[in-house]
C-alpha cells in the first residue's frame, strides 16, 4: 500500500510536467526582431504573372539593432542609419508581405513595439482599413502607435535620418509627441483614426509629413483628409491649426494681424487659452447649423512697429482684429473642407448624434446633410500681456 | 449532510461568493453585445439587467430563508414532489457544468488569441479545469475562504484599469445617455446583459450554511451590486473610449479597451499581460464556484453523502461543454442561448416554488 502511493506519487509528478506546459510559446528576446517603425507603399507589379490583385504592396520594416544602441565600453553610440536597419518585402496584401518579410529575416518579427506605420498617400487615396486590418487583427500591435501619412514613399520617409536622431522612428514619435503637448497637432494615434473609420459622424484624419533625403529634414506637413476610407485631401500646417481650434478646441500657432497704429507693420499673437463651445442645431429649412462660440487668451509675441499698447482703445481694437482674422480662417478651412473634400473630419455628426438624437435618427447619408451645413462662428479674444518688452 | 452545517460560511464570505461567480467571461463580452442593440443607452441597459437580478435574487434568498435547514434541491423536492424537484435540480446542476464549460471556453479563446498564440486551447482548457476540480474538492469553508480572498485579486485590477480608462473618454461618444432610440432597445439590451449575472441562484444552496442568516438580503445585495457598479463603469469607458459603431467590430472589448489605456509611467508601458494574469483569477472564481454548485446540487439530488465522489467524474461532461462550440461564432450563439435557458429556468422555478409555497401553505415546515 505503501509503495503504491509512493508509485502515484512519483506518477502524479511526471504527469504534471506533461500537463504543465508553461514554456509553449517561450521566444526569448534575443531570438526576435524588434520592429519599432513600418512603412507600406504600392509597389510596381515586379512579375508578369497575372494575379486577381491589381497591386502590390511593399512592407518596409525598420528594425532596432539592440547591440548598436546599447553603446559598448569606450564606443560611441551608433545614430541614424547605423543604429537601424530597413528590411523590405513585396507582397499582395500586407500579411503576405510580412510573411515575405519573415522569410528574409532569421528571427521572428515582432510588431508589439511598433511606434510608428508610415503609409505613403498613394496608398491611402486607394482606400486604408483593407491595409489596416493586419494590425486590428494583431494582438500585439500597440494601438497607440502612430499613423503617418507620407507625400512620398514611406520606404524614403524611414530611409531619412535626420542629423539629430538617435534612432530615427523614436524621431519620428517625440516629433509626433512634441507637436500634440504644442497643441499644434491633434493627437491622432492609429486607434482613433481606426475609430473614426466606422463612425458615421466623424471622418477619419491622419498626420502628413515629408521628407528630404538630401538634407535628412522631415517634416510635418499638415493633416491628410479621408472621406470614409479613402484620402481625398490635404490641410496645410496653418488650416490644421484652425482645424484644431475648430474641432477640438486646441490651441494652435501663431495669430499675425496688421497693428493697430502702424498699419504697415505686423503683430504675432500667441494664444495662452483656448476654449470652445459648440452646440448643434436645426435651421427653419431643416438644415443643421453649428454654434460655435471661441474665447481666447492671447499674447504678443512680437510686433514690427512700435506701437504702445497701454491704451485701452488699441487694445480693444487690437483683440477686434484677431477675433475677425480668426473667424475668418476657421470659417475659410470649413468650408474648404466641406465643399472640397465633403468630409466631417470635425465629427459635428457626432454632435447631432449626441445632442440632437431624434434628427440623427431620421437621417440616412449624414455626408448629404453635412453638405448643406452651415457654420456660425463667434470668437472673443482677450489679450492678456505681452513678453519682456512694452 | 456535511456541507449544510451551519455556520461554515461567514456572510463576507457569501458576498465573495456572489461578486466572483458574476465577475467573470462576462464583462469581457459585456460591451459588444449590449451596445449592438442599446447603443449609448448600454449602460441603463447593464443597470436594467441588473436591478431584476437584484430582484431574482432577493427572492431566492427570500424563498431560502423560509426553509433554514435546507438547500434549494432540498425543498425544491419537498415543495413540489420528487420527481418535478429532483427533475429541476437536475436541469440547474447540468445547466450549471454547461456554464462552467462556455466561460472556460471563452476564456481560452482570449488567451490563444491574445497571448498564447502556439498553445492548443484544449490544453488550456485542460489546465484550468483541473484548478476548478481542486477547488471543488475541497470543503464549502475553503471555497468560502478563497472567494473571501480572492475577491480582491477580482476586484482592484478591474476597477484600476477603469479608472485609468475614465481619462481617455471622449464625452461626446456617451452621448446621448439615453441612446436616443426609445426604451425598447434599452431593454433588450437588458435582457441581454443577464449573461453577466448568470451565477447568482447558486445561493440557493449555501443559505443554511450562513452564520447569521438574518444578514443573507444584506450581504447578498452587496455581493451583487458590487458587480453591478463594475459593469456599468466598464459600459461607459468602453463606449466613451470607443464609440459604439467600433465597439462592434472588437472580438474583446474590454481587452481592448486595457490595450489603449496608457498607464502612468513609462515602466510597464503595456499591461494586458498583467491583467489577463489577473483575469485568470476571476475567471477561476467563476467557473470553480459554479461548478462545486454543480457538484454539490447533483450530490443532493442523487443523496450522495460526499460531493468529492462526483468531481471527478462530472469533469469530463464540463471538457465537453468547453470544447464543443465549433468556433467564435458558435461560442457566442452559445452565450445567446444559454441567457434565455437561464431566465427562462430561473423565472418559471422561482414562480412554481412560490406558487407550490403558497397553496401547501406551512405544511412544509411542520414536517420538518
Amino acid at each position: 500500500m505503501k509503495n503504491l502511493k509512493r508509485f502515484l506519487l512519483i506518477l502524479q509528478v511526471f504527469t504534471v510536467s506533461i500537463i504543465l506546459t508553461a514554456c509553449w510559446d517561450l521566444k526569448d528576446i534575443n531570438r526576435r526582431v524588434l520592429v519599432i517603425g513600418l512603412g507600406i507603399d504600392l509597389a510596381d507589379r515586379t512579375e508578369t504573372e497575372n494575379y486577381e490583385y491589381t497591386s502590390m504592396i511593399k512592407l518596409t520594416a525598420q528594425v532596432a539593432i539592440p547591440e548598436k544602441l546599447s553603446g559598448g565600453a569606450g564606443q560611441p553610440l551608433s545614430t541614424g542609419a547605423e543604429a537601424v536597419w530597413n528590411v523590405s518585402a513585396i507582397g499582395r496584401n500586407v500579411s503576405k508581405a510580412y510573411v515575405n518579410l519573415q522569410q528574409r529575416l532569421q528571427d521572428e518579427l515582432f510588431i508589439g513595439h511598433t511606434r510608428v506605420v508610415v503609409i505613403s498617400e498613394d496608398l491611402a487615396r486607394e482606400g486604408l482599413s483593407r491595409y489596416m486590418n493586419f494590425f486590428r487583427n494583431n494582438p500585439e500591435f500597440r494601438r497607440l502607435s502612430y499613423l503617418l501619412i507620407s507625400e512620398n514613399k514611406a520606404e524614403d520617409l524611414l530611409n531619412t535620418f535626420p542629423k539629430t536622431a538617435n534612432v530615427q522612428a523614436m524621431y519620428l514619435m517625440n516629433l509626433i509627441e512634441d507637436e500634440i503637448q504644442r497643441q499644434t497637432m491633434p493627437d491622432i494615434p492609429f486607434i482613433e483614426t481606426a475609430i473614426r473609420g466606422v463612425t458615421r459622424g466623424i471622418d477619419p484624419i491622419a498626420i502628413l509629413v515629408s521628407n528630404d533625403k538630401e538634407t535628412g529634414i522631415i517634416k510635418y506637413s499638415g493633416l491628410a483628409v479621408f472621406r470614409g476610407d479613402q484620402m481625398v485631401g490635404k490641410l496645410d500646417v496653418e488650416e490644421t491649426w484652425s482645424y484644431l481650434q475648430l474641432a477640438e478646441g486646441k490651441l494652435g500657432e501663431l495669430e499675425v494681424v496688421r497693428d493697430v497704429e502702424g498699419e504697415l507693420g505686423r503683430i504675432s499673437i500667441v494664444f495662452k487659452n483656448l476654449k470652445r463651445k459648440i452646440r448643434p442645431l436645426v435651421t427653419e429649412k431643416g438644415n443643421f447649423r453649428f454654434k460655435c462660440k471661441l474665447n481666447v487668451e492671447g499674447i504678443i509675441f512680437s510686433q514690427e512697429v512700435p506701437t504702445s499698447y497701454d491704451r485701452e482703445i488699441y487694445i480693444d481694437q487690437l483683440e477686434n482684429r484677431v477675433s475677425v482674422e480668426l473667424k475668418k480662417e476657421l470659417e475659410t478651412v470649413f468650408y474648404k473642407v466641406q465643399q472640397k473634400y465633403n468630409a466631417d473630419i470635425f465629427g459635428f455628426g457626432e454632435l447631432v448624434r449626441a445632442y440632437l438624437p431624434e434628427e440623427w435618427q431620421k437621417i440616412d447619408n449624414w455626408r448629404e446633410e453635412f453638405k448643406k451645413a452651415e457654420l456660425e462662428v463667434e470668437v472673443e479674444t482677450k489679450i492678456r500681456r505681452s513678453g519682456m518688452h512694452m | 449532510m456535511a456541507m449544510k452545517e451551519h455556520g461554515k460560511l461567514t456572510e463576507r464570505q457569501f458576498a465573495g461568493i456572489i461578486a466572483n461567480t458574476l465577475l467573470g467571461a462576462g464583462t469581457l463580452l459585456l460591451p459588444r453585445d449590449i451596445t449592438a442593440v442599446a447603443g449609448t443607452g448600454a449602460w441603463l441597459s447593464v443597470l436594467i439587467g441588473g436591478l431584476i437580478s437584484i430582484i431574482l435574487l432577493l427572492l431566492i434568498i427570500n424563498l431560502g430563508l423560509r426553509f433554514p435547514e435546507e438547500t434549494v434541491m432540498e425543498y425544491g423536492e419537498r415543495l413540489t414532489n420528487k420527481w418535478i424537484g429532483g427533475l429541476l435540480g437536475i436541469i440547474f446542476s447540468t445547466y450549471w457544468l454547461f456554464i462552467t464549460g462556455l466561460i472556460i471556453r471563452i476564456f481560452s479563446l482570449l488567451l490563444v488569441s491574445s497571448v498564447l498564440f502556439r498553445t492548443p486551447l484544449e490544453v488550456i482548457v485542460i489546465a484550468m479545469l483541473l484548478t476548478v476540480l481542486y477547488l471543488s474538492r475541497s470543503d464549502l469553508q475553503i471555497v468560502g475562504r478563497v472567494n473571501e480572498i480572492y475577491f480582491v485579486f477580482v476586484i482592484v485590477p478591474i476597477m484600476y484599469a477603469l479608472f485609468l480608462g475614465l481619462r481617455e473618454i471622449n464625452v461626446l461618444r456617451i452621448l446621448p445617455l439615453t441612446g436616443g432610440q426609445g426604451i425598447m432597445p434599452i431593454l433588450k439590451g437588458g435582457a441581454r446583459s443577464f449573461f453577466s449575472f448568470l451565477g447568482f441562484e447558486i445561493v440557493g444552496l449555501f443559505l443554511p450554511s450562513l452564520t447569521t442568516q438574518k444578514l443573507a438580503y444584506n450581504y447578498g445585495l452587496k455581493g451583487i451590486i458590487t458587480p453591478l457598479i463594475a459593469y456599468v463603469i466598464t459600459m461607459i469607458v468602453s463606449i466613451g473610449v470607443f464609440g459604439v459603431e467600433e465597439l462592434q467590430t472588437l472580438v474583446w472589448p474590454t481587452l481592448e479597451l486595457i490595450m489603449v489605456t496608457p498607464f502612468p509611467g513609462l515602466l510597464l508601458e503595456r499591461l494586458e499581460s498583467v491583467f489577463i494574469a489577473f483575469w485568470v483569477v476571476a475567471i477561476f472564481t467563476s467557473a470553480g464556484n459554479l461548478y462545486y454548485a454543480s457538484v454539490v446540487g447533483f450530490s443532493q439530488i442523487f443523496k450522495i453523502k460526499d460531493h468529492k465522489t462526483l468531481t471527478i467524474p462530472l469533469l469530463p461532461v464540463v471538457y465537453l461543454a468547453a470544447v464543443f462550440p465549433e468556433n467564435l461564432y458558435d461560442v457566442f450563439r452559445y452565450v445567446e442561448i444559454s441567457i434565455k435557458f437561464a431566465a427562462s429556468l430561473l423565472i418559471s422555478t422561482l414562480v412554481l416554488y412560490y406558487g407550490a409555497y403558497f397553496i401547501k401553505g406551512r405544511r412544509g415546515d411542520e414536517r420538518s
